[in-house]
């Protein structure tokens, strides 16, 4: 079941005479208990996108629909209807913005104060702590947030976004400023948060480990549109776009081998067996690698492995009729198309 | 020397400083946050909220000048200006001598100075911070209140106590209005007079006084700073 519905969101900012666009005809559809990752280059308008769904940002056209209870159209809330609204679709930053003058636990408060009913305070206090072990902050209740951690700042972040029970969390850039430890700690959390909570969480990320550690969607922006969306297995094994393949293969430099034929092996998810070892012990051939690259989603190895054909026309045909025996699928490539061939596979 | 009239020049110093300093902010803390929300960078980002509250060019622009005229008259010619008003407010000739009778002339020069001290400790509050309470569910007032005001309390008071100081030097005016005060005193006694020790010792109080109330209040923002130091 779907919700949040984006449909056709449109949005510019003026600079001057100029007119940037930012968002350009959006159209998600997200359901409920999704991890959905949103992925794209600086630039790209994906805070403004995720900051129109909380309304800190007014989109120019377009809508996006909030299904609870009843389908709200979320362009349309103002006043003490938008902050109900808010109070459902609750936001963590990049710079974790905590209230620097108030404890752990007066932040995780805070949301409760701006309600009509901060005055059950035995009530909250339950609530408060219940959340504090959730996050794994205990003992660190009347710490301030300059003596926390980044990673503990952003737990109480979290913390503080949930404790009006929301139905949609929306994480801007969250790890983005913490080290890699600290980023995979909380996105663990998150998943956990997910699982138990049911919790549906939209993720703003640069960066391709994010959304491979615990997205089950993703949506790829480009040049402010969509330009691929859907399961995080699929788009990453068979990116259709030249942005989609700049994403993932990011950090990867394609150089061109001269001379030699390569061999090309994908693993889509079931593979188990020792490939390149078997190789070797058996057809009694020393394989070199030129390219491999794998990711781990939803615990399967999905990836490709380029070796370099050997150079005796007997190796060759040895290898093959190994890989053709063990019914593995396999492609020959030029060397020159190196990069084609990953791009396209 | 007489020491009951220094002891009655420094409780009118003390008087005239502390009552003027609260009438001043009743008046200068809200013009200071309206000061704050109407500029550009302040409550805003909100197409609906923006009617209520929010960057506002016009209103901004209108209190801004407003606050600008008031702190280019000097305190002096304020004094002499506002010489009908008081009239008004105490009654023509029963404020003479009285310590009292700086009060209007210190109001109308400190409110202004106090809007923008306040403007600008609001402005230091870290607007992702402003962000997060608004995607929390909060009010504009709410922020005003729970967030701008408490998240700026240390730099609200090391500025309380910048601009009480500054009063204080004004009210060495109060002898163009027959008002009285340890300044005015020192005045007399060692220009008119030639009391040179009952100046030093007027000098000195105010001095203490001075000394107290900057430290103090610098020690106050600091301890309650949670912020790293």
């Amino acid at each position: 079941m779907s919700i949040l519905q984006i449909k056709n969101l449109s949005k510019s900012f003026k600079t001057g005479k100029n007119v940037t666009s930012v968002l350009d005809g959006i159209s998600l559809e997200i359901n409920k208990g999704d991890i959905f990752g949103v992925i794209g280059l600086s630039g790209e308008g994906k805070s403004t996108l995720v900051r129109c769904i909380n309304r800190l940002e007014q989109a120019d056209s377009g809508s996006i629909y909030f299904n609870d209870d009843e389908i709200i159209e979320v362009g349309l809330l103002y006043g003490s209807s938008l902050r109900n609204y808010r109070k459902k679709v609750s936001m963590i930053f990049q710079d974790f913005n905590l209230l620097n003058q108030k404890t752990v636990y007066q932040n995780i408060e805070f949301p409760l104060t701006l309600g009509k009913h901060h005055h059950k305070k035995a009530e909250n206090a339950s609530r408060i702590n219940e959340l504090i072990k959730l996050v794994g902050l205990s003992g660190k209740e009347n710490s301030y947030p300059s003596e926390l951690s980044g990673g503990q700042k952003q737990r109480v972040a979290i913390a503080r976004a949930l404790i009006n029970n929301p139905k949609i969390l929306l994480c801007d850039e969250a790890t983005s400023a913490l080290d890699p430890t600290t980023a995979e700690q909380i996105l663990d959390l998150l998943k956990n948060l997910n699982k138990e909570l049911g919790l549906t969480i939209i993720i703003i990320a640069h960066q391709m480990s994010v959304i491979e550690r615990i997205c089950n969607k993703v949506a790829i922006l480009s040049e402010h549109k969509v330009v691929e969306c859907g399961d995080v297995s699929e788009v990453f094994l068979n990116p259709q776009t030249e942005a989609a393949r700049k994403l993932i293969y990011s950090g990867h430099v394609v150089t061109k081998l001269h001379d030699s034929k390569l061999i090309k092996f994908e693993f889509n998810g079931d593979t188990n067996q020792p490939l390149i070892a078997n190789i070797i012990q058996e057809c009694n051939i020393l394989v070199s690698i030129v390219y491999a690259n794998s990711w781990v989603v939803d615990d399967k190895i999905y990836g490709q492995l380029m070796i370099k054909l050997p150079y005796h026309e007997k190796d060759i045909d040895r290898l093959k009729t190994y890989l053709d025996l063990k019914n593995i699928a396999y492609k020959e490539v030029e060397s020159d198309e190196l990069g084609d061939s990953l791009k396209g596979r | 020397m007489n020491w009951e009239i220094l002891l009655k020049a420094a409780k009118d110093t003390l008087l005239m400083t502390g009552i003027s300093t609260l009438i001043a902010y009743v008046i200068g803390l809200p013009l200071g946050i309206l000061l704050y929300i109407t500029s550009k960078n302040g409550l805003g980002a909100n197409k609906w909220m923006n009617l209520i509250v929010g960057p506002n060019k016009w209103i901004n622009f209108i209190l801004g000048t407003i606050v600008n005229i008031f702190r280019s008259i000097p305190c002096l010619l304020l004094i002499i200006v506002l010489i009908p008003l008081t009239n008004i407010v105490f009654g023509k000739g029963s404020w003479s001598g009285n310590w009292y009778s700086m009060i209007v002339p210190l109001v109308f020069a400190s409110f202004a100075f106090i809007a923008r001290m306040v403007e600008q400790s609001l402005s230091e509050v870290n607007s992702g911070v402003i962000e997060a309470a608004k995607s929390l569910g909060a009010s504009n007032f709410q922020i005003i209140t729970k967030v701008l005001l408490t998240e700026a309390r240390p730099s609200l008071i090391s500025g309380f106590a910048v601009t009480v100081v500054s009063i204080i030097g004004y009210t060495s005016f109060a002898g163009y209005i027959a008002g009285g005060g340890l300044i005015v005193e020192a005045f007399n006694l060692g220009y008119y007079g030639t009391d040179k020790l009952g100046m030093w010792i007027c000098i000195l109080f105010v001095v203490i006084i001075v000394q107290i109330i900057q430290e103090g209040g610098l020690l106050i923002s600091k301890k309650i700073d949670k912020r790293r130091k």
